[in-house]
């Protein structure tokens, strides 16, 4: 669905330069800290921005060469670009109905009923989370290919964030062939709906794991200064010093549970991982 | 392409009031004013009210995900210029329409081809300042856009001002009749002129379509 390779685009204080691939049929997080290039690099796979080098290839076309057909495999959500507040739900149908072929309006009402998200009144009257759930709605509702979803559930309480995960899970669902490329910072959200994430900082990708992985054998470590000294190190991947003396990501978190029996071994979780990847040593 | 059109239509359509105090202006203009005046100050708000378009686009960051939509460069262009020539289309006629009933009501004495021909220069007119202001709006951004039109104008100025004075010289130097030549143009048929302008109207517009088409490509946003 996606291939990336070496993407580069360089701002006066910034540089991108990130390789990535997004098989059909999977979920794929980007996580990383606002300013870590989540935003520049989604921008350049819908062809918003000109890459300054590499390759980029998105439903095995050069985004810059895409056609409106193209357009209409993706269902596009951005975390601060939408419709214009001034329109209604009523005017956002007229729209989608004459841009997308296989706009589904039945489902679109539908959805929006059940999201309780009003049709009389206009964009700027909805709430924070009424307008992230329209965005994600308008880009599940045309049968696209391939999702990209901009931090979507940024700034939302948890119910709202729960009822987007979910209509991203039914749109998955009816398609083993369609793929999610979703960028948060919230972790727990990407926990429950990726496949596999990429860490990114500072334009770079410094991480990329299967999700169960990352669940299931990465661990944290909490250690004390005379428990590092004697730790083996070799399946340590970070290192963050901590008040009571350090914490230690592992990606074999059986070696030091069997081996190391007296120290304290979390279970490994992204929220963790980012602290310590991006917080440490 | 149809899209786009439709979502420039209703963001207008969002402008009820102001819609209802224009034709209410209008309709006192009409009352007093010179019947000429209404179909300027139409073919004026006219253009203003589809210039507003871009800046309703802008407005709120809404290019990126405009972008994301299943249109390209080329499309969004060729939908805001038809939208734009429509627009205009639509505030000229309503403007023509109510000359000519300012006209009746003020009893006044009329040939109507020699207004309409008289009226068929306001089209281009304004399809020019249009087509002028679309580019660099595209470009710029509506609020940059008045500056750099402020500085055009300002190079026009003195550009014309050498140019006349270039005129002059070259009138004298080569002893050229200039009254003969404006008495030769006074003689055209009005119709003739009007047309002309009209197709020079067009063509400029037409021209200023691919600027913006070239400088659409090559943002980023």
């Amino acid at each position: 669905m996606i291939k990336i390779d070496n993407l580069q685009k360089n701002y006066k204080d910034f540089s991108l330069d990130v390789s990535l691939e997004i098989p059909a049929g999977t979920v794929t997080g980007l996580i990383g800290k606002n300013g870590a290039g989540k935003s520049t690099t989604i921008k350049a796979i819908l062809g918003l921005i000109k890459p300054d080098g590499g390759t980029l290839e998105v439903l095995g076309k050069d985004p810059k060469d895409f056609t409106s057909k193209d357009k209409e495999q993706l269902g596009v959500a951005l975390s601060d670009s939408g419709f214009s507040m001034m329109l209604n739900l009523e005017d956002i149908v007229k729209i989608l109905k004459s841009m997308y072929r296989s706009f589904d309006e039945k489902f679109f009402r539908e959805q929006c009923k059940e999201q309780g998200l009003p049709f009389d009144k206009t964009l700027k009257d909805f709430s924070t989370g009424m307008k992230a759930k329209l965005r994600v709605l308008v880009a599940i509702s045309h049968a696209a290919k391939l999702l990209i979803l901009d931090e979507p559930t940024s700034g939302l309480d948890v119910l709202a964030r729960n009822d987007i995960l979910d209509m991203l899970r039914d749109y998955l669902a009816q398609d083993s062939e369609r793929s999610i490329l979703i960028s948060s910072h919230i972790s727990s959200d990407l926990e429950g709906l990726c496949d596999n994430v990429y860490m990114i900082h500072k334009g770079k990708i410094i991480l990329r794991e299967d999700t169960d992985a990352i669940l299931g054998q990465y661990g944290i470590l909490k250690v004390s200064e005379d428990e590092y000294a004697k730790l083996d190190k070799q399946y340590l991947k970070a290192t963050k010093k901590e008040s009571f003396g350090y914490s230690c990501l592992t990606n074999e978190k059986q070696f030091y549970l069997d081996n190391y029996p007296n120290i304290v071994v979390e279970n490994g979780n992204i929220d963790d991982m980012i602290m310590i990847l991006l917080g440490g040593k | 392409m149809k899209g786009l059109v439709l979502k420039d239509f209703l963001l207008i359509a969002k402008q009820k009031k102001l819609a209802i105090m224009y034709v209410f202006v209008a309709f006192f203009l009409s009352l007093s004013m010179d019947s000429t005046f209404i179909l300027s100050y139409f073919s004026l708000i006219g253009s203003l009210i589809v210039l507003t378009t871009l800046s309703y686009d802008a407005y709120d960051n809404g290019y990126p995900f405009l972008m994301t939509l299943p249109v390209d460069a080329k499309t969004y262009v060729y939908a805001k210029y038809v939208f734009s020539f429509l627009g205009l289309l639509f505030f000229w006629i309503a403007g023509v329409i109510l000359q000519f009933a300012s006209l009746i009501f003020q009893k006044e004495s009329f040939e109507v081809l020699d207004t309409l021909s008289m009226d068929l220069v306001f089209f281009p007119a304004f399809l020019f300042i249009i087509g002028l202001m679309l580019p660099i709006t595209i470009k710029f951004g509506a609020e940059k856009a008045r500056i750099v039109l402020m500085v055009i104008f300002g190079i026009v100025f003195v550009v014309g001002l050498m140019g006349k004075k270039v005129l002059e010289t070259t009138v004298r130097d080569y002893h050229i009749d200039l009254a003969a030549i404006v008495k030769k143009l006074d003689a055209m048929p009005q119709q003739v002129v009007a047309l002309s302008l009209a197709g020079l109207g067009i063509l400029a517009f037409v021209i200023s379509m691919m600027i913006s088409i070239g400088i659409m490509k090559k943002k980023e946003f």
